[in-house]
């Protein structure tokens, strides 16, 4: 007898491809919203990351004789690097970060579930250390882009804000494709939420608490909210399921928005702040599940009865 | 005891109720088969002994196996008929024997007994002289574990509560259902022996919310009775009937790892045990038939009352045979039965019914390939038990036996959620239960037990 054949001899509908498939499609509105604000550059870009992703994991799974496996991952992988470069960044530096997420971060350390990080968050880190001038200049949604600050810095700097906040929740602001529109992102996260793929908890908590902390060091706090990435790595990074499986929803949300807000607070030079909020406790999470112990059925009682 | 709010933690819901429906409406059916096959180990790891030998007439109701170990418990001749082949079955790792039996073409009358159409007294029977009728007539645990119900009711702790699990928490599986509908006069008197057996203060009979109208018939049955019998609706969730969930969500109460349900004053009995103490001690009828239901894909799915040692063929057959070649034939339920055979044809099925077997499930065969574990830790969210089947997983694909004793895989109860919800098909729930037998077996070894 197979493997197959073992019990239970039903099984959930759901599968690791249904879920990244669904993870896809849930992106979909963004990325429309991304091609709209940006331009074709947008769809290229999005289009040369996600081609890169998946290519070059088949070609590591082939070259290295292990299972060739296609669920729909490295499209997740690829459409949220996309989604964190901004539109001006040359399609070799796409794929060079592409590269950089699912080769180094991704199968390195054992393919789909053994990353230690979110491969798409590491591929924009690497781009903000390798290329700081292609991520750090925004430009302005539009055909004539023009580099701008984006919300977040103008803030920072004390610089009048001259966007209104329906046009940073509707998305008409700078920054990176995928991230400005927190209405669309917040449309395709209520689809997996409804699909029950994802967890809300996590994000809502992250969002609370950067809120919170942003507003005692006198941020507006809608600003803060729909103003960066806040939405796009609440939802879609942060709740990565290789990382955030703890059964502390509550503190790893907690952690990973006190690091972004004091980033947000009291760094020099980074306005943003959330890839470095995720990134903490994605290494961390392993520890941040310590602090929650499971109740397994009768240990205490047992305990109770041995002293 | 509070109603209703208390739950045990985790569980899923494997189906929505279409699956039960297939086989709910049939009433059971009785039926003499054209051969019996009377298997000596009539539940996990239990081994008779054969009292007859090849050529004998045996009568329906005399006893023809004696028990060898201690999981086993009397058997006896499910029809009158005589005995043409003894032969060897495998089952595991056992050689078990195995009675061919001719049934005669008279059976003996079935007459009708007051138990079966109202109370019956039971102030005439003493706890011991109960206990020892459930020993005489082979009475065990009918909801899959087979555990020899003399035993569990031997106990000498007090008892308080005597819980019936009628819950049938497995999908498609309807024969308690029907059981309840059809035969709740038995059941309640069963149950009422049941109780005085246990010496309990009150005997509860647990069914889930999908059952409803059991609860009411049965409801309707003990107006006016001063029996201390109730009757619990739980919402429905898989593994409500798990000894242990059932008993947390009925009392509130939490076993000790590696307790008895009797060192928390509880006892907890399927409803088909109760049907079968009713048998014996009010009918003289010692345990020799159970309710099956045949269901899935097959033309007409059903519920049988039948003889131990009906072979399943016939029952497969009588239900019209697969309806999909493409199957896998399951005996037992769907999320903890186990798999005898796929692409079966009637003719395929060598087994026949015993003691515990509640189902034949005739399910599509859908290819399942493991993918790597994407740590989504559903299968922590669903565990009964609170573990986290994926690390035990990891640990003993590493041979890791110690950290998987460290991560408590004592504790599994093998309900098999964990490989359900699991969206990379890992097969967590027979690796949890090996890794719960691999650490007690070094226990055993190291002499900590």
């Amino acid at each position: 007898m197979g493997k197959t054949y073992l019990n239970p001899h039903i099984r959930t509908p759901k599968t690791t491809k249904t879920i990244m498939r669904d993870v896809c499609v849930s992106l979909l509105p963004a990325f429309i919203g991304a091609v709209y604000f940006f331009g074709v550059g947008a769809f290229f870009l999005t289009l040369a990351c996600v081609a890169s992703c998946v290519v070059l994991e088949y070609l590591w799974q082939k070259l290295n004789h292990i299972p060739v496996v296609f669920d729909y991952s490295a499209v997740v992988t690829g459409m949220l690097l996309a989604f964190n470069l901004t539109s001006n960044t040359p399609v070799w530096v796409a794929v060079l970060a592409s590269a950089f997420s699912i080769i180094v971060v991704k199968q390195c350390f054992g393919g789909i579930g053994s990353n230690f990080a979110n491969p798409a968050l590491m591929g924009r880190l690497f781009v903000m250390v390798v290329y700081p001038a292609k991520i750090m200049s925004y430009v302005t949604p539009g055909p004539d882009a023009v580099s701008t600050a984006t919300v977040l810095s103008m803030a920072k700097h004390g610089e009048e804000i001259t966007y209104s906040i329906w046009d940073m929740f509707m998305g008409r602001i700078p920054g990176a494709l995928g991230e400005t529109s927190a209405f669309l992102l917040l449309l395709g996260f209520a689809f997996l939420v409804i699909r029950k793929d994802l967890d809300w908890l996590i994000t809502v908590v992250f969002a609370a608490v950067v809120v919170a902390v942003t507003s005692i060091a006198g941020h507006n706090p809608l600003v803060s909210l729909f103003g960066g990435g806040l939405i796009l790595g609440g939802c879609y990074m942060l709740t990565d399921y290789t990382l955030s499986s703890s059964r502390s929803k509550v503190l790893f949300g907690a952690a990973a928005g006190i690091v972004t807000a004091l980033i947000r607070i009291f760094s020099p030079t980074y306005p943003e702040g959330v890839c470095f909020g995720i990134l903490t406790v994605n290494v961390l999470s392993y520890f941040i599940e310590l602090f929650v112990k499971p109740h397994i059925y009768g240990v205490a009682q047992k305990k109770k009865a041995e002293e | 005891m509070k109603k209703k709010e208390q739950r045990f933690p985790g569980g899923v819901h494997p189906t929505d109720g279409s699956d039960k429906k297939l086989s709910k409406d049939a009433p059971i059916v009785s039926f003499v088969p054209e051969i019996i096959e009377l298997s000596m180990s009539q539940s996990g790891g239990s081994l008779c002994e054969p009292l007859v030998a090849v050529g004998d007439h045996v009568e329906r109701g005399q006893l023809v196996g004696q028990p060898k170990n201690f999981t086993a418990v009397r058997l006896h001749a499910s029809v009158s008929g005589t005995v043409t082949e003894i032969r060897t079955e495998t089952k595991g790792p056992m050689e078990v024997p195995l009675l061919v039996i001719k049934p005669d073409k008279e059976q003996p009358e079935e007459q009708e007994k007051p138990y079966q159409k109202e109370w019956v007294s039971i102030d005439g029977y003493s706890k011991e002289e109960l206990v020892s009728i459930m020993e005489e007539a082979g009475i065990t645990g009918m909801g899959g574990a087979g555990f020899p119900a003399h035993v569990k009711y031997k106990t000498d702790k007090p008892i308080e509560y005597i819980l019936i699990n009628a819950c049938e928490c497995e999908s498609y599986l309807t024969c308690d259902y029907r059981m309840m509908l059809e035969h709740g006069m038995e059941i309640l008197n069963g149950v009422h022996a049941l109780l005085k057996a246990g010496g309990a203060k009150k005997a509860v009979i647990c069914t889930e919310d999908n059952k409803q109208d059991c609860a009411e018939h049965l409801r309707k049955l003990m107006e006016g009775q001063k029996a201390a019998i109730e009757v619990m609706v739980f919402p429905t969730k898989y593994p409500q009937g798990g000894e242990r969930q059932l008993i947390q969500a009925a009392t509130g109460k939490e076993l000790r790892a590696g307790g008895l349900p009797a060192d928390a004053g509880v006892i907890v009995s399927n409803v088909q045990t109760a049907k079968a103490m009713a048998d014996a001690v009010f009918g003289g009828i010692p345990c020799i038939s159970r309710c099956i239901t045949v269901t899935g894909l097959v033309r007409k799915p059903g519920n049988f009352l039948v003889p131990l040692g009906t072979p399943l063929r016939e029952l497969l057959h009588k239900c019209g045979g697969p309806a999909k070649l493409n199957n896998k034939a399951v005996l037992g339920g769907p999320m903890t039965g186990s798999c005898i055979g796929h692409q079966v044809k009637c003719a395929d099925l060598t087994q026949s019914v015993t003691k515990v077997s509640g189902g034949l499930l005739i399910l599509f065969n859908e290819g399942m390939e493991e993918s790597p574990c994407i740590r989504c830790g559903s299968c922590m969210k669903v565990c009964p038990a609170g573990l986290t089947p994926w690390k035990i997983d990891f640990a003993l694909r590493k041979g890791d036996i110690d950290l998987c004793h460290k991560l408590y895989a004592t504790e599994c109860i093998g309900c098999g959620c964990c490989s359900y919800v699991c969206p990379a098909r890992r097969e967590l729930s027979p690796n949890t239960v090996k890794a719960r037998n691999d650490v007690r077996a070094m226990l055993r070894e190291r002499g900590t037990k």
